[in-house]
C-alpha cells in the first residue's frame, strides 16, 4: 500500500509539472489579410479569455457588457475575464507569456505596449485591419441599427489610432481617446472669485497657462483665508506622470531625445520649464515633492486636477457631487508650440493565441458604433475613438454629464502628443528614461534642490545616458 | 611465459568480479530502499525543478542579453564586466548602502533579539508567556501590511496635524519632525533599522530554543559555587549559545545582503533608483529592478545575482574562518 501510494504521488507530481511546462506556442508571423476570415460563422464554438486591469471597476464593467452583447452574436462562444495589476503590468504579462497562460486579448496602454511588442507578445494587427477594410461588411462591426456594416479606418480619430502603432504596425486597438484635461472644483473656484460664467470666463477650452496661473493665484488667496493653507491649489500629477510633464517640456520648446536618438534635455527651454515648476511650488500652487499632501482633488480639498480619467470617476464622489466641471489642459504659448498630453488604453491580441480571428472579431465589435455606445453606458465616459460619436450631447459617453464641458476631452487635436520618444532609442532604456524625467520634475518641485536647476538637469542627463547604455 | 599469460587473463576477470561486487550492493541498496526514494521523490523532483534547474538556468542566461522570451544575444562575460565598468558608479552606491545596512542591522538585530530572549527567559518577570506572544506578534503581520502601516506612521506632511503618529510624538517632545525613509543619506536606511526592531521576535524564538537546550546542571553547579546572575549569563548562557549566535549571524548576514524590503517604501518606474531613492537603493533592489523593470536585462540581472552569491560566499567564508569562538561541546574545546 505504501509503495502504491508513493508511486501515485510521484506520478501525480510529475504529471502536474509536465502539464504546467509543456505547451504549444504559435509564432506570430506575417499573416496575409486575404487569409483572415472577418465574418466567422455565428455558431462557432470557442473559448476566449480577456485580461483587464483588476483594480479598475469601470474597465471591468464595460468589458463585461461587451462580453454579454458579443454573446448575442456568437452564442456558442464563452468569454472569461482575468485580471492584471497595472503596477507591474509589463512583467506580469511577460511572465504569463513565458508560462504560455496569457489570455487571447490583453489590455494595454501607451507607452507600456512598446515592451510587449519588442518581446513579440502582441500580434501585428495591421493585416486584420486590412482584412476588415477589404470585406464588404464585417459581421461584428455593428452600426447604429446593430447591423453589420462596412469597416473603414476613416471612422476613427487617426491621431489616437496611431498611438497604438509601432514602426507603422498596429498592435493596440484603442477603446477610447485619452487626453489630459483640467478637472475643476467649481465650489472652491467660484468662492475664490473666479469667473465661471460660460459667456465671460477665461476658464474655457483653449485657455492659456497665464489664465491658469491667474486662477491659481485667486484660489490660493481664498484657500489661505479659509483654513485651507495646508492644501494645494492643484493636483498636477507632475512628478508621477509623463503625460503631464512631457507635453509641458515640448510646449517650452524642449526635447527629451532628438531624432538621432541622443539625449537633448539640456537646453534653455528645459530650464524655463523647470523654473516655472519651481515658481509654482514657491507660490504653493503645487506641493513640495518632499511633503506628503493630505488634501487632494478627490476629497474636495484642491481646486484643480490634471487627469485623463472618466468624468464619472470624480463627479460621483461624495466630496465632489455637483462641484465638478472640466476644461482643456492650459496651453503653454511661450514658444508657440503648445502641447496637450494624450495616450490610449486599449486591447491587443496575444501573438500565441489560438483564436486570433475570434479575438479580432471581439475587438472589431469594441470599435463598432454599437460596441462603443454600450461601453459608454457602462462606465466609459471618455471621448469615443469614433469620429461619428464625438458629439457628447448625443453620444452615450456624455450621458448623464451633458451639462459639463466634456468637449475638453476632444478639444485641440492639433496639440495632442503622446510619450512616444521612447522609440527613438533602445527600448531597454524606457524605464530608466521615465524614471529620470520623473525625478527631474520631482527635484524641480523640491524647494531646496530647485535652487540649482543646472544641477538637476545635469543629473537627469547622467541618468538618461546611463539608462540608454544597452544591456 | 604460461604464468604470465594466466596472470594477464586473471586481471580482467578479477576486475569484472570486483565490479560486479560493487554493483551488487548498489542494486541491492536501491531494491531495499526504493519505497523511501519514492516517498522522497516529490521533494527531490521539486528541488530539482524549482531550485537546481533555475539556478543552472540563471548561470546560463547570465552570459546573454535576454528578456527570457525572444531576445537572445550572446554576451560571454560582458554582463560581469559591466558591473565593474559601465555600471561601476551605481554598483558602488548600491554596495555602499547594502554594506551599511548589513554592518548596522545585523549586530543591532542580534543584540536586541538576544537581550529580549534573555528577558523573556527570565523567571523574575511575571506573565512571561504573555510577553513572548506580544514580542512575536509583529512577526505575524504580512510584509506589505507592515510597510503600509510604517508608511502611515512615518508620514511627513506640511501641517503638524496631519503628520504620522511618530512625527506627532517627536513634535510633542519638542523635536523636529523627520522624513524617515524619505530622507536623503544614511538617515533613510536608519529608519529601516528602527522598523526592523519590530521583527526581532523571530530571532527571540531561536534564542529561547537555544537557552532551553543548555544543561541545567551547569547553572546548578554555578549556584553551588555562589555565582551571580551576571556571572552565570557571561560564563554559561553566552558560551553555550554560541552555536546559535553563529547560526543567527550567518543567516542575518545572508538575509541582509539579499534585502529587498525598500521596494515597498519606494515608488516610481525603478524604485530605489534616482536621487530621491538612492539612499534606499540596495543590491537586492537593483537585481529586482534590472530583471523585472528593464526590457532585455534579465541576463545582467542574473549576473548580478551571481555576484551577490559570490559576496555572500566570501563573507560566509570569513565568518567560518573566524568562528573559533563558537563552542560546540567538550570535544571541540
Amino acid at each position: 500500500m505504501r509503495k502504491l501510494l508513493a508511486i501515485l504521488l510521484t506520478g501525480a507530481l510529475a504529471l502536474s509539472l509536465l502539464v504546467g511546462c509543456v505547451g504549444e506556442k504559435t509564432p506570430g508571423g506575417n499573416v496575409d489579410p486575404e487569409d483572415i476570415n472577418v465574418n466567422l460563422d455565428p455558431n462557432v464554438q470557442a473559448e476566449l479569455e480577456i485580461m483587464v486591469p483588476g483594480g479598475n471597476v469601470n474597465e471591468r464593467t464595460m468589458i463585461q457588457c461587451l462580453i454579454d452583447s458579443f454573446a448575442d452574436l456568437f452564442p456558442n462562444v464563452t468569454i472569461k475575464m482575468s485580471y492584471v495589476s497595472v503596477d507591474n503590468y509589463v512583467s506580469a504579462v511577460g511572465q504569463q507569456q513565458l508560462a504560455n497562460t496569457l489570455p487571447d486579448i490583453v489590455w494595454s496602454n501607451s507607452p507600456d505596449f512598446y515592451d510587449l511588442v519588442e518581446s513579440e507578445t502582441f500580434a501585428d494587427l495591421t493585416p486584420y485591419l486590412q482584412a476588415n477594410e477589404m470585406a464588404e461588411t464585417v459581421y461584428t462591426y455593428r452600426d447604429e441599427n446593430n447591423q453589420p456594416s462596412k469597416f473603414s479606418s476613416d471612422d476613427f480619430f487617426a491621431e489616437f489610432f496611431n498611438m497604438g502603432k509601432m514602426e507603422d504596425k498596429s498592435y493596440v486597438i484603442p477603446r477610447s481617446c485619452d487626453t489630459v484635461i483640467t478637472f475643476l472644483n467649481t465650489d472652491i473656484l467660484s468662492k475664490a472669485g473666479v469667473d465661471l460664467n460660460p459667456e465671460t470666463t477665461k476658464v474655457k477650452n483653449g485657455w492659456t497657462w497665464d489664465d491658469f496661473l491667474e486662477v491659481c493665484a485667486k484660489a490660493r488667496a481664498w484657500m489661505d483665508k479659509n483654513g485651507m493653507s495646508n492644501n494645494y491649489v492643484i493636483d498636477a500629477n507632475l512628478t508621477s506622470w509623463l503625460s503631464v510633464c512631457y507635453p509641458m517640456l515640448l510646449s517650452y520648446g524642449a526635447e527629451v531625445i532628438d531624432t538621432e536618438g541622443n539625449v537633448a534635455i539640456d537646453s534653455e527651454a528645459t530650464r524655463q520649464c523647470l523654473e516655472m515648476v519651481a515658481t509654482m511650488v514657491k507660490e504653493r500652487y503645487i506641493n513640495d515633492s518632499t511633503v506628503a499632501t493630505t488634501g487632494s482633488y478627490d476629497n474636495g480639498k484642491s481646486a484643480m486636477l490634471f487627469q485623463s480619467a472618466s468624468v464619472s470617476l470624480y463627479a460621483e464622489r461624495l466630496a465632489l457631487k455637483g462641484k465638478v466641471d472640466l476644461v482643456s489642459f492650459p496651453l503653454i504659448t511661450v514658444n508657440d508650440t503648445p502641447k496637450i498630453g494624450a495616450g490610449i488604453a486599449g486591447y491587443a491580441i496575444n501573438s500565441a493565441s489560438q483564436n486570433k480571428e475570434l479575438a479580432w472579431a471581439f475587438l472589431t465589435y469594441m470599435l463598432s458604433y454599437t460596441g462603443q455606445q454600450e461601453m459608454a453606458l457602462n462606465g466609459l465616459n471618455l471621448a469615443s475613438i469614433r469620429q461619428d460619436l464625438s458629439d457628447y450631447t448625443t453620444a452615450n459617453w456624455g450621458k448623464g454629464y451633458e451639462t459639463l464641458n466634456l468637449s475638453a476631452y476632444t478639444f485641440g487635436s492639433e496639440y495632442k502628443v503622446s510619450t512616444d520618444f521612447f522609440v527613438r532609442t533602445t527600448l531597454s532604456a524606457k524605464a530608466g528614461l521615465q524614471q529620470a524625467l520623473q525625478q527631474m520634475f520631482n527635484n524641480a518641485s523640491n524647494a531646496e534642490k530647485a535652487k540649482d536647476i543646472d544641477g538637476i538637469i545635469a543629473t537627469t542627463v547622467r541618468d538618461m545616458e546611463d539608462a540608454m547604455i544597452e544591456y | 611465459m604460461k604464468t604470465t599469460t594466466d596472470a594477464a587473463k586473471a586481471v580482467p576477470a578479477l576486475r569484472e568480479e570486483s565490479s560486479k561486487k560493487q554493483k551488487k550492493p548498489l542494486k541491492k541498496f536501491l531494491k531495499d530502499n526504493y519505497t523511501g526514494w519514492l516517498f522522497n521523490a516529490p521533494l527531490a523532483i521539486g528541488l530539482l525543478l524549482f531550485t537546481l534547474i533555475p539556478v543552472g538556468y540563471s548561470l546560463y542566461i547570465s552570459f546573454w542579453r535576454t528578456n527570457g522570451i525572444n531576445i537572445w544575444e550572446w554576451r560571454w562575460l560582458d554582463n560581469y564586466i559591466r558591473m565593474f565598468t559601465i555600471d561601476r558608479e551605481e554598483m558602488l552606491l548600491v554596495l555602499g548602502n547594502t554594506f551599511y545596512y548589513v554592518v548596522v542591522s545585523v549586530p543591532l538585530g542580534l543584540v536586541v533579539s538576544y537581550l529580549l530572549a534573555v528577558l523573556v527567559n527570565s523567571t523574575i518577570v511575571k506573565h512571561v508567556n504573555a510577553y513572548r506572544v506580544l514580542y512575536y506578534l509583529p512577526c505575524m503581520i504580512p510584509a506589505v501590511a507592515s510597510a503600509l502601516l510604517w508608511t502611515d506612521m512615518m508620514k511627513y506632511t506640511a501641517s503638524a496635524e496631519s503628520m504620522g503618529i511618530l512625527n506627532q510624538m517627536l513634535l510633542a517632545l519638542g523635536l523636529p519632525a523627520s522624513r524617515w525613509f524619505q530622507s536623503e543619506g544614511p538617515k533613510a536606511i536608519a529608519s529601516l533599522f528602527f522598523i526592523n526592531l519590530w521583527g526581532t521576535g523571530s530571532g527571540m524564538i531561536l534564542w529561547l530554543s537555544a537557552f532551553k537546550s543548555i544543561d541545567k546542571g551547569l547553572y546548578e553547579a554555578a549556584d553551588i559555587e555562589g555565582a551571580s546572575r551576571f556571572r552565570k549569563f557571561c560564563s554559561i548562557t553566552i558560551p553555550m549559545s554560541t552555536p546559535m549566535i553563529f547560526y543567527n549571524l550567518i543567516m542575518s548576514v545572508i538575509g541582509s545582503i539579499q534585502y529587498t524590503g525598500t521596494l515597498m517604501y519606494s515608488t516610481g518606474a525603478l524604485p530605489g533608483r534616482g536621487s530621491d531613492g538612492e539612499s534606499l537603493y540596495m543590491l537586492g533592489v537593483k537585481i529586482y529592478n534590472t530583471s523585472f523593470k528593464i526590457s532585455g536585462a534579465q541576463g545582467y540581472a542574473a549576473a548580478l545575482a551571481w555576484f551577490m552569491l559570490a559576496v555572500i560566499a566570501v563573507l560566509t567564508g570569513i565568518l567560518f574562518k573566524t568562528s573559533k569562538w563558537v563552542f560546540y561541546g567538550e570535544d571541540d574545546a
